[in-house]
């Protein structure tokens, strides 16, 4: 018998692997992928996973008027509210409350109501939702972890047709349309999310069905998930106003998220930052206008240093490293790829 | 879980690994369909090489690496399955020791637990074993940089060149590798004369 047959042969055929092997490795890839929260935690122990971070191919979204008028460089702010006759600060949505907020639910509440105001056409199947976004961070450090160093900012656009078939992108100056070759996770395509649940428990639970178990056994790990979920959802893609408002709410009743002291800019614009904290050093903020309290964008930041030892090296975060740094610059419908709402 | 796997693992029907692994650039969970593709037949190469419980770890890592270096895939090579098999390759070669220490307690087994079971079955398994316990006295006794060679291409079904572009070696490096693995095994299966074995491509 021919020497390498007989070692092919010979040896006998491995087990499959084990379906909990499968899916916590997919769990990390999908974890270091960006999009999926956090891997199990029992994976993350074995395999020393560097932490999950929100996507770096990040998108963000923002809808209508306000996306022009960012693009154009206005404040929005300047064309609404201001005080009354009397001197009272007039509300820039009507029904919510100016001025400023007490904690994240009285934030995520605002959020949610100046959402729910919004009027919001969907779109036919064979129009496009559009998101263009400005994304900064340090160069990235092996599994998406930014060690810090000098500051790039890409700006992204990307088209997915309504019907949820086909996405598009441009390429040097070209249109790429592309037949999407099935779904994601999380879901990016119109049809699934625009019929997401409203109620926030029902909300929570399609979360945790759709990763499946992926924030693992803990309740912690699956309030991350479950929050990183809905910053990615956020970021990612356009939303029916009801969702919207519906995520929002929903992350008002997950543990530990707290409004964030101080000043955090969103692309020149003072925000309102909703974070989390995870594993105890990385915070991951939603960044929400003072004034209208719209989406602005969304940043991670190590608010302690860090270590992370994985197989393949080791990595220290510094504190106050900024892990990403997204600004919502436009997003809406429009009849055909490459074309950008009026 | 079982949720998960259905919900992602549609593996992007026509499109090859290049397609995949350049869509996966600007939409990294795409790089799931890779994983789908691939990770049963890496784990089970990992499995043979360092054994059940290893390969779990290495396989899953391996994917993390090649998720991270994916910016650097040649999108001439449409199949991505030589790339990921040389990313395993190196992530085995730090378990030198543990590669080694498998290979000769499966070179022991076979002859001491022969006193339950069927007469029959037990001769059928002590044959299966001891080959497997020839050939792993082999493979614990040829350079870990040959048998990474011979491996790729017994057990992962590469051809001589996509071994040598999976390790980074020229293929004339990796055709002497193969040969001087062949030859020790040979001798170790008592086969033909060490001599009169040619180089295989």
């Amino acid at each position: 018998m021919d020497d390498l047959k007989t070692l092919r042969e010979g040896w006998g055929t491995p087990d499959a692997p084990a379906d909990t092997a499968r899916a916590e490795a997919r769990a990390a890839l999908l974890a270091r992928a960006g999009g999926a929260g956090r891997a199990p935690r029992r994976a993350r122990r074995r395999l020393r996973i560097p932490i999950p971070l929100p996507r770096t191919g990040v998108r963000l979204v923002a809808i209508g008027a306000l996306a022009v008028a960012i693009a154009a460089g206005v404040t929005v702010a300047q064309n609404l509210g201001g005080t009354d006759a009397q001197g009272r600060r007039k509300p820039f949505v009507p029904g919510i409350p100016a001025g400023p907020v007490a904690n994240a639910a009285e934030a995520l509440d605002r959020a949610a109501a100046a959402a729910d105001a919004r009027p919001f056409t969907a779109p036919r199947p064979d129009q496009w939702t559009y998101i263009e976004n400005r994304n900064t961070s340090p160069a990235q450090g092996p599994g998406g972890v930014a060690t810090g160093g000098p500051l790039k900012t890409r700006v992204e656009r990307l088209w997915r047709r309504a019907d949820g078939k086909q996405s598009a992108w441009m390429e040097n100056g070209k249109v790429q349309v592309q037949t999407e070759p099935g779904p994601l996770t999380p879901p990016m395509d119109y049809p699934t999310l625009s019929t997401l649940p409203t109620e926030p428990e029902a909300l929570l639970r399609w979360a945790d069905d759709t990763m499946g178990g992926l924030g693992g056994d803990t309740d912690e790990g699956r309030w991350s998930m479950a929050f990183n979920l809905f910053n990615t959802i956020l970021r990612n893609s356009v939303l029916p106003a009801s969702v919207e408002a519906a995520i929002y709410r929903t992350m008002k009743t997950i543990p530990g998220v707290t409004l964030v002291t101080g000043g955090v800019d969103a692309g020149g614009r003072p925000a309102l930052a909703v974070g989390r904290v995870q594993e105890g050093w990385l915070r991951i903020e939603v960044l929400l206008d003072r004034k209208t309290y719209r989406y602005l964008g969304e940043r991670s930041v190590a608010i302690k240093s860090h270590t992370n030892k994985g197989l393949d090296r080791t990595m220290h975060v510094k504190r106050g490293t900024v892990q990403i740094y997204v600004v919502r610059v436009g997003a809406g419908i429009v009849d055909r790829p490459g074309q950008r709402p009026s | 879980m079982a949720a998960v796997i259905r919900a992602l693992s549609d593996p992007g029907g026509g499109e090859t690994d290049a397609d995949i692994i350049r869509l996966s650039e600007r939409e990294p969970e795409r790089f799931a369909a890779i994983f789908d593709r691939h990770y049963a037949e890496i784990h089970g190469y990992v499995a043979r090489r360092l054994g059940p419980s290893l390969a779990d770890d290495v396989a899953a890592e391996t994917f993390l690496v090649a998720f991270d270096r994916r910016g650097g895939y040649d999108a001439a090579r449409s199949s991505a399955r030589p790339w990921l098999y040389g990313i395993a390759s190196n992530l085995v070669a730090r378990y030198r020791r543990a590669e080694g220490r498998q290979y000769k307690a499966l070179a022991r087994v076979g002859l001491d637990d022969t006193v339950d079971g069927h007469a029959d079955r037990v001769v059928v398994r002590l044959d299966a074993e001891a080959t497997r316990g020839r050939l792993a006295a082999a493979l614990a006794a040829i350079a870990p940089g040959d048998r990474d060679v011979l491996l790729l291409i017994a057990w992962a079904g590469l051809s001589g060149d996509e071994a040598a572009e999976a390790l980074a070696i020229p293929a004339g490096t990796a055709r002497s590798r193969l040969h001087r693995a062949r030859r020790k095994l040979r001798a170790a299966l008592g086969g033909a004369d060490p001599t009169t074995v040619g180089e295989d491509a």
